[in-house]
């Protein structure tokens, strides 16, 4: 837990997910929906703030990937084979 | 005191330099090729075997001893750079090892109940267990059940991001048709709903 995952790191696999931003009245987060076929299958919160690397090592848990698999998705060209219902989907 | 063997077989092949000029390979082949009654020393004890050459033939027996010195020594720098091989290897782990101990050395994990959302305008109908893990510098709360969590800088700052996703992640999956859930989120939207609801 040693702050792996850092905000910038956080925007990068946000935008490889195109995760969309789900509007909030008030919160400390901007909170990201990750949609596929028309279905929302996970999301996960970035911090308010200018900070690049405020800790984001949550995001992993919350679109359910280890750490490790998380920072490569933003790093490198990693894809992300997603199961649900019996389906691989490819994002 | 007699002459040892290589000095005899130097002073041979500088005596005689054209004597010897085919390579040997093997004991075997310098056996067969220089004295081909070598065969008849087998069941010998070597040291006596060893002896009966040197008497009958100083400079066959150098150069045995010489053959038998090289292989040694080839195998012997086999096994050294083996060695070193394992050695690096077994230091590149131990590093490793080092690491991960100091890591979980300095890794903290437990539990806080969490029994309100306040200053949010929402409260907890059942008390719901936060897992707190981080390093010192950085901390995750995480409500495993609905796998829903956040960071911070501290354990407090954490457990109040916490809520704050708690709450936000509500409102987001409040407003979202059930058809259009995935398994994931629908499945924290039903733990959700059993455990928060909004301040009347």
């Amino acid at each position: 837990m040693a702050r792996i995952i850092t905000k910038e790191l956080a925007i990068k696999i946000r935008d490889k997910l195109h995760a969309v931003l789900i509007p909030q009245r008030s919160s400390a987060h901007d909170v990201y929906g990750i949609y596929y076929e028309g279905q929302i299958i996970a999301t996960f919160g970035i911090r308010r703030g200018s900070e690049k690397d405020k800790g984001h090592d949550h995001i992993p848990r919350d679109i359910n990937v280890s750490t490790g698999f998380a920072k490569q998705i933003g790093i490198c060209n990693k894809y992300l084979v997603l199961t649900c219902n019996d389906k691989r989907y490819i994002v | 005191m007699a002459e040892s063997p290589l000095a005899i077989y130097d002073q041979y092949i500088e005596a005689n330099p054209q004597t010897f000029d085919q390579p040997f390979s093997s004991v075997q082949n310098i056996g067969n090729y220089i004295w081909p009654g070598i065969d008849s020393f087998r069941g010998t004890h070597p040291f006596e075997a060893m002896a009966l050459i040197y008497s009958n033939d100083p400079f066959l027996f150098s150069r045995l001893i010489k053959l038998f010195i090289e292989s040694l020594r080839n195998n012997l720098d086999v096994s050294i750079v083996s060695m070193k091989e394992n050695i690096r290897s077994l230091a590149s782990e131990v590093q490793e090892l080092r690491v991960e101990i100091q890591q979980l050395r300095k890794q903290r994990a437990f539990v806080v109940p969490l029994t309100t959302l306040a200053p949010q305008p929402f409260q907890m109908t059942l008390q719901i267990p936060a897992t707190i893990d981080g390093d010192g510098e950085d901390f995750t709360a995480t409500f495993m059940e609905a796998n829903v969590s956040a960071s911070g800088e501290s354990e407090a700052d954490a457990i109040a991001n916490l809520k704050d996703m708690l709450v936000s992640t509500y409102n987001t999956l409040e407003e979202i048709p059930a058809q259009e859930l995935g398994p994931l989120p629908s499945r924290q939207w039903a733990i959700l709903k059993s455990v928060v609801k909004r301040a009347e």
